[in-house]
């Protein structure tokens, strides 16, 4: 019960942001210098092209009246047209989706296990060889920047080994998978390099602690130390991290995206603003601040559900 | 291992094998010797509605004109020789994103333009040297009064879906062209077209066009159902309907399309079972795609991948191009306003140093936007001029012969290769003649602004050819206010209006050859470099020839 009335007061709120956002984002959208027509045309927009495609898309009222206008659109469930893709700003948006969510939940599930079994192996070995290596080496991962990881990864498993596609979306779900292995690795290598240090020692806490103490002292060891005692009460401060990640990959991951040419909302976010397309730079920025805000929602009750102490509200 | 010499060992194997690792991965057959300014810079290169002021990608070829041979060297295409094999699968590799198959925006993406050009048939299409000639039309007949044409139709033309095309169908499709946003502007001298039966079509003109077969070249002019097929517009563009040699049969958001052969198609059979057209927009991801054998034709290499392409099992392919760079002025300031001050500038630009330096050779100085290609070889006297003291001395008749506030030269981070090269030579250049240039990179929309709102002081432009004739960048000159230059171009106007009139091609282009005169005369948009078309390719394609206009036809390919 507390947990339903936790979930509407959550929505609530989350309506009250949204609605901020599509105000903060469509002002902030008209203070940018630029031009739909230039942008439409190029070269070849002269005065009379600028004066009438800002005519044909309203761009010429007041503010205030644009922003009712698109409101009131909004409200009827049409959130304008791409003028980049000459079709529904949502239906663009919905189309490469699925793309952003696969990648997120894949590049998260990556960065999870590897997070996960290089933190409990360098908590395990504290001060010993592969606790420093595995210390020492996500710390070069955190100076290499996503381009290059990406092109690295793309040389050898692509070029010199063959084993995965040269980037690209292969159709289908093995598809998927084969195709955004790469990317999704090359943002594990990046988020991985953060988490496992703030995991270690979350570990380490806990592994110090009297109850830990008190279970060895029972003859519990191993793998059923680690997870039935140590890690639930380590992985909290992770999780949440986790969630943060997932939460920014629902923006898109625009370097990856652009090294291995896949079709997500980083891309149309970059297009939107290059081509001046304010349908869909609203529309990728009003859902990423949905996805965000669900995601929090949800690892605010994820969080109560591993530890009962943690309550809602 | 415990040991102290045992984990010493270890840490001397992880300092000998990394390094070696890092070594392996920068050989000399690396794909990844592009920086990353140059990458982004070719992200979206001379895309034609970058507001770098760059491409109005409407590419023409030359004129139709016997005397207009490109002037630049032969093509170089990968197997042109050899017995055509049937069978094998093709990826092309592009950089633009086919954002909509609408055949009037789909002049904002190259690559759309080559898609739509083989599944949209025409009433003419043009041929491997760049003429117009019958394809779904039978030819065409001419009223005495030059103002009515009449296209008779081939009667065994269908559509993929099965059904014949009609008169109904190209009135439909010809009328959609006329009210394009984006090249609708081209067909302004047409009054009316109507169907004469079903199998003919006739178009009447307020005044004489003597490009009319030209135009109806255009992907713009590409024949699709009457009202869609019965579908909304929306859905039509979705995977768009032609009676061309090629069918889609698939079509992704931000990945590309797949095309097979058109059943229904009624002239010879292309060579290959498909066709994939993607895009990529990392240059070293479209080399590695080429080199590892995914992609067998990449687009647009960059120059420093160019020695990469030309090894192994791939080959660099160029052809000659209209494309050209240029830069362009606002008059509508001060010193702009001042024809000395700008012949100024264009003497002191020395534009062989400037190819050097941003084509690293693969080019040749332009004097103008209208490419040597389509002026048969014709170059403005004094056009490429390069001379110092000249220029002293045009900027000592000018109202300001000591300009010193900074002049700005602004463009995007992802404007076309060679751009940031090319704007620190003119700097140089300037700097002898005692101006001082300030190289400016800005985002987009503060391109698109100073544009917009005339602030701007120099801008780069970049322009091909849609049609094979002189005049189209010309009439669009006009209409985009010289270029942005803001430029009163009455006589190049009255130049215009007699070239433009013209039917027989040697006058035309003798029309136009002064209209190029009064151009670089007026110096507003003095040429920088010509610049031919790149691609990389499989040394397993063959028939892979690419016109003026940047079309090639995909019935030639074939694969070992």
């Amino acid at each position: 019960m507390m947990r339903w009335k936790f979930l509407l007061r959550r929505l609530g709120q989350a309506v009250l942001t949204l609605w901020a956002v599509t105000l903060l984002t469509f002002l902030l959208f008209k203070a940018l210098p630029g031009s739909v027509a230039v942008g439409m045309l190029g070269i070849r927009a002269g005065q009379e092209d600028i004066a009438r495609i800002n005519q044909e898309l309203g761009l010429d009222q007041p503010v205030w009246v644009q922003y009712a206008k698109y409101m009131g659109n909004v409200l009827h469930g049409d959130f304008g047209t791409s003028i980049t893709y000459a079709r529904p700003a949502m239906d663009v948006i919905l189309t490469a989706l699925p793309t952003t969510i696969f990648l997120a939940v894949y590049a998260v599930l990556l960065t999870a296990v590897a997070t996960v079994v290089l933190a409990v192996l360098a908590a395990l070995r504290r001060d010993k060889l592969a606790d420093h290596i595995i210390r020492g080496v996500p710390v070069i991962g955190l100076g290499m920047p996503a381009f290059w990881v990406g092109t690295m990864l793309l040389f050898f498993f692509a070029y010199k080994l063959p084993i995965f596609p040269a980037g690209g979306l292969l159709p289908g779900f093995s598809g998927h998978v084969k195709s955004l292995f790469l990317p999704a690795a090359t943002l594990a290598v990046l988020f991985t390099a953060v988490l496992v240090r703030s995991l270690r020692a979350s570990l380490l806490e806990v592994l110090d602690s009297d109850y830990v103490l008190a279970a060895r002292s029972k003859g519990l060891v191993g793998g059923r130390l680690i997870v039935r005692h140590v890690l639930p009460n380590a992985i909290l401060p992770t999780v949440t991290l986790l969630g943060l990640v997932f939460a920014g990959l629902l923006g898109g991951a625009l370097i990856v995206e652009s090294v291995f040419a896949l079709p997500g909302l980083g891309s149309l976010l970059i297009t939107g603003f290059q081509r001046h397309d304010f349908a869909l730079v609203q529309g990728v920025i009003l859902l990423s601040a949905a996805a965000i805000l669900i995601v929090n929602i949800l690892i605010d009750v994820l969080y109560s559900a591993i530890d009962p102490r943690v309550g809602l509200g | 291992m415990r040991s102290r010499f045992g984990r010493g060992f270890v840490w001397m194997a992880v300092g000998v094998v990394v390094p070696a690792l890092f070594v392996a991965s920068c050989s000399s057959d690396s794909t990844s010797g592009q920086s990353s300014s140059t990458a982004a810079a070719q992200t979206s290169a001379a895309a034609p509605t970058s507001a770098g002021g760059s491409a109005a990608a409407t590419g023409g070829s030359a004129s139709g004109d016997s005397s207009a041979a490109p002037s630049s060297a032969a093509s170089s295409a990968p197997g042109t020789e050899g017995t055509p094999k049937d069978g094998g699968d093709l990826t092309i590799v592009g950089f633009q994103e086919m954002t909509t198959l609408d055949k009037d925006l789909a002049g904002t993406s190259n690559d759309a333009l080559r898609v739509l050009e083989n599944v949209l048939d025409r009433l003419y299409v043009l041929d491997a040297g760049a003429k117009p000639v019958p394809s779904l039309a039978t030819g065409s007949t001419l009223s005495s009064d030059k103002l009515t044409w009449t296209f008779p139709l081939r009667t065994d033309a269908k559509f993929s879906d099965g059904k014949p095309v009609t008169a109904k169908d190209v009135v439909f499709s010809l009328e959609l062209a006329r009210k394009g946003e984006y090249l609708g502007s081209l067909y302004d001298k047409i009054s009316t077209i109507t169907a004469s039966g079903d199998n003919a079509v006739v178009i009447k003109t307020k005044t004489p066009e003597p490009v009319m077969e030209q135009l109806l070249t255009l992907e713009t002019s590409g024949i699709i159902p009457d009202n869609y097929g019965g579908k909304s517009k929306d859905d039509f563009d979705k995977q768009p309907i032609g009676s061309g040699p090629w069918m889609f049969s698939s079509v992704t958001q931000g990945v590309g399309v797949s095309l097979v052969p058109n059943p229904s198609w009624w002239g010879p059979k292309g060579h290959l079972n498909s066709i994939t057209f993607n895009t990529v927009g990392d240059p070293n991801t479209r080399l590695i795609q080429l080199r590892s054998g995914q992609a067998q034709l990449i687009e647009t290499p960059s120059f420093a991948q160019l020695p990469a392409i030309n090894s192994g099992n791939t080959v660099v392919a160029t052809f000659p191009s209209t494309e050209v760079d240029f830069l362009t002025m606002n008059t509508t300031k001060a010193p702009w306003d001042d024809v000395h001050f700008r012949r100024a500038i264009s003497l002191a630009l020395d534009r062989a140093s400037i190819v050097q330096a941003a084509l690293r050779g693969n080019g040749a100085p332009a004097a103008t936007w209208m490419s040597k290609e389509v002026l048969g070889g014709y170059e403005p006297a004094d056009g490429t001029k390069y001379d110092v003291n000249a220029a002293k001395a045009e900027l000592a008749q000018s109202k300001t012969p000591t300009y010193s506030q900074p002049i700005i030269l602004d463009f995007t981070k992802s404007a076309p290769s060679g751009w940031n090269e090319a704007a620190q030579v003119i700097q140089a250049n300037l700097q002898a003649i005692g101006l001082n240039l300030q190289i400016q990179t800005v985002d987009t929309n503060t391109l698109q602004a100073g544009t917009a709102n005339k602030t701007y002081d120099l801008h780069f432009g970049l322009l091909t050819y849609d049609i094979p004739d002189a005049g189209e960048l010309v009439g669009y000159y006009f209409g985009s206010d010289s270029y942005n230059t803001f430029l009163d171009v009455a006589s190049t106007k009255a130049l215009d209006k007699v070239a433009g009139a013209e039917f027989d091609p040697a006058k035309r282009l003798e029309g136009y050859k002064k209209v190029a005169d009064q151009v670089v005369a007026d110096a507003a948009t003095p040429g920088l470099y010509s610049v031919p078309y790149f691609w990389g390719a499989s040394k397993s394609l063959h028939g892979f020839n690419v016109l003026l206009t940047g079309q090639f036809t995909f019935n030639d390919l074939w694969l070992e």
